[in-house]
């Protein structure tokens, strides 16, 4: 158990900034998922964290100690490669007790030949393979302690790495995409069992995954990285009702939310070619709407928003992906024809809909989250404009 | 059915019209050639006689009786005993010390690896003349050491040292490049989880990462080199003709004297498929390790 600070951590290879000034307070016992599109320096950040590349400026804080500069072996932490990287020449056995040989023996008595006479490593060697045991016990993976990784599955693979990882008991457990190599039911199946374990050791972990999905479902709180910078830092929930930008917004929530362009006047907002009855208070130009999939009610399909100040919008339709409990309804809106929206349909009790090509669609002005043409989320709500009055 | 029957056939004629140009070569070069030794190991035939007779396994027999066979085979072991370890170890040290170097990898690469370039034949006259035990440039070093002169070819306890020390250097270069190429493939990513797990120590990540993975190059250099021990001839042609008095007559240099210099082909043939046998068993050694123990 452990608590984790980075402060303005900065790093770069070859003139290109992978980390620009990340600093993230991790919790004892915290799971902290960094996500990020490939080339985000998610997996840079786990490397600094772990020792195994040294930030350009920056401190690392383990339990209020620095250790920035300290060797992955001092900083009590463990790590799980995405590619698992086992000991191909070793047993499942030998791979969990390598932390432990090294941590508990001498170096004399780690050598071959002059091991073999060692008292030290005599003495020590029952309380290694006790505790290999019992961790292999914890992970069910018993029956595979004399195999060699070439012989395992994937999934099994993945459980010795979790094993030798947990048998030093660390206060932090980093993983690098652990899940990746996995095929997807799998990948559901061991997602949980990291919860599970995360939830039973107590440990604090910090997870990187390219996976909105993985670090929604796992994580305390959920740390966006794109292009070297710290979008957001916040609760899986947070990040999806209450993005700090509309990057965050994009990338967050599958499928993905919808983006309308709006020209704000004090009274009322253009939408392409039509005119809502809606305003920013004290504010005007062009903004952004972001919109959720499920924000958009087709009328007469789905229950109507509980707004008192719904805006009616047609919209048509040009495909429809029928994925049993839902649809998801590809499209456009009549006012906007050029940019493209997904809507969300629940199906009541999966009857089939017989949706026809265009149809009215309700949104509730609270649903809509409201960028500025940076990109930088406007913390206020669309204010209606009722009929005549301009409050 | 029958047509297709037919074309089956004219097909089948039509594959092995195809290979026999490659078939007949093969058979021509090396088959042909291991049956007429094979044959002539079981006569009495030489070089200046049109008539021999089959006397069986006579030759084979007198191997193991001939002092100078005997003879041969020990200073072919001593020799492989002098020039493996150092035809092993040295190269094995300088590929894990250049690997680590990113700027002068390449130069000190094609330094270790030119005189596996030249021609070993020449290259020996030049080593005859470095290690001369008059005006010898090795000679000249050692006494500027203070050190007394060495007759590096014509003592009987030193010659052996001497042509190995020829050997080891042509073929440091080669075998490094072969560990370096083993080196290479060994994952980053293991020495990072090795970090991880506290082996930052050179030696734990020696004994730990490096050495097993290597196994497979490890054992393809060990088995080359023991194949070119027993192979030496050259430098012994050239350097030192097998003496003095017998002390570097090698195994093929033995063969080489009994055939062309003694005429006896029978018994040089006979030596020669023996040789064979000594190179296969290496192979054999090589090819089951490889395919089973070592490789993950």
């Amino acid at each position: 158990m452990a608590r984790l600070q980075l402060k303005s951590i900065r790093k770069s290879f070859d003139g290109n900034d992978i980390l620009k000034g990340i600093s993230i307070d991790v919790k004892d016992g915290e799971f902290l998922s960094l996500v990020g599109e490939s080339g985000c320096g998610k997996s840079t950040l786990l490397r600094i964290i772990s020792g195994l590349e040294v930030p350009d400026s920056g401190e690392i804080l383990i339990d209020d100690r620095p250790v920035t500069r300290e060797a992955p072996k001092a900083r009590n932490i463990a790590m799980v490669f995405q590619d698992y990287a086992l000991y191909p020449h070793m047993t499942v056995a030998e791979n969990m007790a390598m932390p432990l040989i090294m941590a508990r023996l001498p170096l004399h008595a780690r050598l071959p030949l002059a091991g073999r006479f060692s008292p030290a490593a005599r003495r020590a060697r029952p309380d290694i393979s006790e505790k290999v045991r019992a961790v292999a016990a914890q992970l069910r993976i018993e029956h595979l302690m004399e195999r060699r990784p070439g012989q395992l599955s994937g999934g099994q693979r993945q459980r010795v790495a979790l094993g030798r990882a947990l048998v030093r008991d660390p206060g932090i457990f980093l993983m690098d995409e652990p899940l990746s190599n996995l095929d997807a039911k799998l990948r559901v199946e061991v997602r949980k069992e990291i919860t599970e374990l995360h939830a039973a050791s107590g440990l604090t972990f910090v997870y990187v995954t390219h996976d909105q999905t993985e670090a929604m479902t796992m994580s305390d709180r959920v740390a966006l990285l794109q292009k070297g910078t710290l979008l957001q830092v916040g609760a899986p929930g947070q990040l999806y009702a209450d993005p700090a930008n509309i990057e965050v917004a994009r990338f967050i929530g599958s499928p993905e939310i919808n983006f309308l362009p709006v020209e704000a006047a004090s009274d009322m907002m253009r939408l392409g070619n039509q005119h809502l009855p809606l305003r920013l208070s004290g504010r005007t130009g062009g903004f952004t709407f972001g919109l959720r999939p499920e924000a958009i009610h087709p009328a007469g399909f789905a229950a109507a928003p509980a707004s008192a100040d719904t805006i009616r919008l047609s919209f048509r339709r040009t495909l429809v992906e029928d994925l049993g409990h839902e649809l998801l309804i590809h499209g456009a809106f009549a006012a906007l024809p050029e940019t493209d929206v997904r809507v969300r349909l629940q199906k009541s009790h999966g009857r089939p809909l017989d949706l026809p090509e265009s149809f009215d669609t309700l949104i509730a002005p609270e649903d809509l989250l409201v960028f500025d043409e940076f990109g930088k989320r406007i913390q206020q709500k669309p204010l209606p404009v009722r009929q005549g009055v301009v409050a | 059915m029958s047509a297709a029957r037919a074309r089956a056939a004219s097909q089948g004629r039509l594959a092995y019209m195809l290979v026999a140009p490659a078939t007949l070569l093969i058979l021509l070069i090396y088959i042909l050639p291991i049956i007429t030794v094979l044959v002539m190991s079981f006569t009495d035939y030489t070089l200046v006689s049109d008539y021999f007779e089959f006397i069986g396994f006579e030759n084979y027999a007198k191997m193991f009786t001939d002092s100078a066979f005997l003879n041969a085979l020990e200073n072919t072991v001593i020799y492989a005993v002098i020039f493996l370890p150092a035809a092993f170890i040295i190269p094995l040290v300088l590929a894990l010390m250049i690997q680590k170097r990113k700027q002068f990898r390449s130069i000190l690469e094609v330094l270790y690896f030119l005189p596996v370039t030249s021609t070993l034949a020449a290259m020996s006259l030049v080593w005859g003349a470095l290690m001369d035990g008059n005006q010898g440039a090795l000679n000249e070093l050692l006494s500027s050491f203070g050190a007394g002169p060495v007759n590096w070819l014509g003592s009987e306890g030193v010659v052996l040292i001497s042509l190995a020390l020829v050997a080891i250097w042509s073929v440091i270069g080669f075998n490094m490049v072969l560990f370096l190429a083993g080196l290479t493939t060994i994952p980053t990513r293991l020495y990072e989880a090795a970090a991880m797990d506290g082996a930052d120590h050179p030696l734990d990540r020696f004994f730990r990462v490096t050495w097993p993975m290597l196994g497979p190059t490890a054992l393809f250099v060990a088995v080359i080199s023991s194949i070119n021990a027993f192979k030496l001839f050259d430098t012994v042609a050239i350097l030192t003709q097998g003496g003095p008095d017998h002390a570097s007559e090698v195994y093929l240099y033995l063969a080489y004297l009994e055939g062309f210099e003694y005429f006896n082909m029978g018994y040089a043939a006979a030596l020669s498929l023996f040789f064979l046998l000594i190179i296969f068993v290496f192979a054999l050694i090589q090819t089951m390790f490889a395919d089973n123990k070592v490789q993950y």
